[in-house]
């Protein structure tokens, strides 16, 4: 079972998905394109675009609030006794008189006014920042096979209209032990354009990650994939839609402006003929120096149902510390400090179906039901922000 | 010293004491829980400011003031026929007159100053003040003869007085609390205040203050001082804290006759209006009733003999004003603001 084969699958992957919040927070339309084709021998192009239409509101991090709302009455006021810098309590003088009093304690005046107030009503919400945008991804990569050897050369660029970002990859694959052993050891460089409201201008953020991959064919029905990643992020890495309460106030976050990360990833597959499927199991481990160390396990059964469908049930968790600089609200300002949930010691569960059907050689369609649950664990942050959602996805293949 | 300055236990009238408290004197609270009431009583415009510790004993005070008010007026003013000074006045030279202990101790303190004033403080001046009254249509000056009648008539030496009792040993004879009433009364409302938990508080009847702790803008008591020669603004103020300010004066009450100003302030002796040429003396006392006695005798007594007065007392301070000049005793001026 080798790991790459000598020639691509042409194919074209054609998938809409529709990802949608409860309570219809959060609704994205997701269109991608996938297209892999041989441009010449020993020589794969990968094309990869994505459209995304996302709209709907996000918390801002800012902890719950009421709804206020102006009211005019009428109320009867009394001034109380208005103190003056100069003058008496009382004047003394012979019985009767009374022209020279100037009171201190004035006394207090009854009047009826109208009046203005800001008063709360309705429940206390979670205050959220409406959000509409397009996003453009697209990625392409060249794969150059030279013997045992595979040169990957890849660019991506992807647009919002607040966020823009370019990178470029480079990955250098050795096939070892007659093809069952894959070593990648890969890099990318990349700069992002943010746009920063406070200063109507683009902020810049730079990222660069180093990748080493080994995927090891352990038997004919066991493949084990093993990768570590460690990345740089520096420059703005604020999220400037997100606030917190900070000394009683709403201000926008801060965050640091470095955040190193490192990423182990394990992937076995494993085909069972007696059940006529295959297990995929993942795990993969994250840290960074924002303090967050999070793990993810998955698990995907592939169940080959007749010669044209495949019934794939998933399941993955996922969880989370949270960032040193998190908190729901805070006391003399710190450095850095932030309120999003997505930093909150949080978990995960996303558990779904997807069902394949391969109608002939040159043909399959899919149609995937996953159910998004999120939610936090240290008991503080607003069980409200956490989303859950549904996401269904549906694809064509075809292969040339 | 005639106890004219004001028919001070005249009023309210007695059909004022089935309303209630509240409406005869509402509280109005103010800043950091202070609170005032003006009402009128004993013929005169009168405040209390105070800050109690609750709002309802800030209440029960004012209604305990304000119900032995009404009763000390019902007994002791002159203007009430049926109060127990127009039943001794009745009575003179005929019959003894029951008293309470209430009275008997303004009594006593009637002998006290009549004492320490050298008899100008006397409360059976009241047919000299008849006779030079200011409040009849057309005041005139009496005769000589009329003094002389009338001076036959005064003399607090000559109330015969016992335990419960007391007896004006000649017909035309006549006693008022006009000069002591209104300042014994300050001194006790003062006193019904403590048991409220009252520590703050000024009382003000008629312009005979007595304050304790602090105002309500914090630090002394600021009493103001009345100009005599221009009564529309004050010539200074003192700052005082458990302490009493009177003042007497002879400027606004009186008449004229005959191109000539006749004061509403009898001296007891001559059986005529004071004609020293002083107009006005404020005095601080620890008490209302020696600041208000103190400050009368001396305007009659004047300059010299006044201030000697006033000096004398021992835990008192004045001033006096003769023309357009102020006298002020040793350590008047400490309280000066």
């Amino acid at each position: 079972m080798p790991l790459r084969r000598s020639l691509a699958e042409e194919h074209l992957d054609l998938t809409q998905g529709y990802y949608l919040e409860d309570h219809h927070r959060v609704e994205v339309w997701s269109s991608a394109l996938y297209w892999e084709t041989n441009v010449m021998p020993d020589t794969v192009l990968r094309f990869q675009g994505i459209y995304d239409v996302v709209s709907g509101a996000s918390p801002t991090g800012a902890p719950r609030t009421r709804r206020t709302r102006e009211v005019t009455k009428e109320v009867v006021v009394t001034t109380p006794g208005a103190p003056v810098v100069v003058g008496y309590n009382t004047v003394s003088g012979p019985t009767g008189s009374g022209g020279a009093s100037t009171p201190i304690f004035a006394a207090p005046a009854t009047m009826t006014v109208l009046q203005t107030e800001i008063v709360p009503y309705g429940k206390p919400y979670l205050p959220l920042q409406e959000f509409e945008d397009q996003r453009l991804g697209l990625n392409l990569e060249l794969e150059q096979r030279l013997g045992d050897w595979l040169l990957t050369g890849g660019v991506a660029y992807g647009y919002e209209s607040d966020y823009a970002a370019l990178a470029g990859t480079l990955k250098i694959g050795r096939e070892l032990n007659h093809k069952t052993t894959l070593v990648t050891l890969g890099a990318s460089l990349g700069q992002d354009w943010i746009l920063n409201p406070e200063i109507d201008d683009r902020e810049i953020k730079d990222t660069l990650e180093g990748l080493l991959s080994v995927a090891q064919v352990i038997n004919t029905k066991t493949l084990l994939t093993l990768s570590g990643t460690l990345g740089t992020a520096s420059g703005f890495l604020d999220d400037q839609y997100k606030y917190a309460s900070v000394d009683e106030e709403i201000i926008r976050e801060q965050r640091p402006d470095t955040r190193d990360r490192r990423i182990v990833h394990v992937l076995l597959n494993r085909t069972f003929d007696s059940l006529n499927g295959s297990l995929e199991g993942m795990y993969r481990f994250y840290n960074d120096t924002y303090g967050i160390d999070a793990q993810t396990f998955g698990l995907t059964w592939f169940q080959r149902w007749g010669k044209h469908v495949i019934l794939a049930p998933s399941i993955r968790y996922y969880e989370q510390t949270a960032a040193d600089f998190y908190d729901t609200s805070f006391i003399d300002k710190p450095k850095v400090f932030s309120s999003d949930y997505r930093l909150a010691k949080l978990a995960s569960i996303t558990a779904g179906m997807k069902i394949v059907w391969k109608i002939n050689d040159s043909l399959q369609f899919s149609l995937a039901y996953d159910r998004y649950s999120m939610w936090g664990r240290d008991g503080r942050t607003d069980a409200e922000a956490f989303p859950k959602a549904n996401i269904v996805t549906a694809g064509f293949k075809l292969w040339f | 010293m005639v106890l004219s300055r004001q028919p001070v236990l005249s009023a309210p009238p007695s059909s004022d004491r089935t309303l209630s408290a509240e409406s005869l004197a509402p509280l109005l609270w103010g800043k950091d829980d202070w609170c005032q009431a003006h009402f009128r009583a004993m013929g005169t415009s009168c405040q209390l400011i105070y800050r109690p510790p609750s709002r309802k004993q800030g209440m029960a005070f004012r209604d305990a003031a304000l119900a032995w008010l009404t009763d000390f007026e019902a007994k002791y003013s002159r203007y009430r026929d049926t109060s127990m000074i127009s039943a001794i006045n009745r009575a003179a030279g005929e019959s003894w007159v029951e008293t309470d202990a209430e009275l008997d101790g303004i009594f006593a303190l009637c002998d006290h100053y009549h004492w320490s004033t050298g008899g100008v403080f006397d409360p059976s001046s009241l047919p000299l003040l008849r006779l030079w009254s200011h409040q009849v249509e057309q005041p005139t000056v009496p005769s000589d003869a009329a003094i002389a009648a009338a001076l036959k008539l005064v003399g607090w030496n000559r109330v015969q007085r016992q335990p419960g009792r007391v007896y004006l040993p000649e017909k035309g004879m006549a006693i008022d609390l006009g000069g002591i009433g209104k300042e014994y009364a300050v001194d006790r409302v003062f006193e019904q205040s403590k048991p409220f938990g009252i520590t703050d508080i000024m009382i003000d009847f008629g312009r005979d203050v007595r304050a304790a702790g602090q105002a309500p803008q914090g630090g002394a008591w600021r009493v103001g001082l009345e100009h005599p020669t221009d009564p529309e603004r004050c010539w200074g103020g003192v700052q005082i804290s458990h302490r009493a300010v009177t003042t007497s004066g002879d400027y606004l009450r009186g008449f004229h006759s005959e191109g000539r100003y006749y004061s509403h302030i009898i001296d007891p002796r001559t059986g005529r209006p004071i004609d020293n040429g002083c107009t006005s003396v404020s005095i601080i006392a620890p008490t209302c009733t020696e600041a208000g006695v103190l400050s009368t005798s001396a305007l009659v007594l004047g300059r010299e003999e006044g201030l000697r007065l006033i000096e004398r007392a021992t835990l008192a301070q004045g001033c006096l004003w003769q023309g357009e000049t102020r006298y002020d005793t040793g350590r008047f001026s400490a309280y000066i603001l």
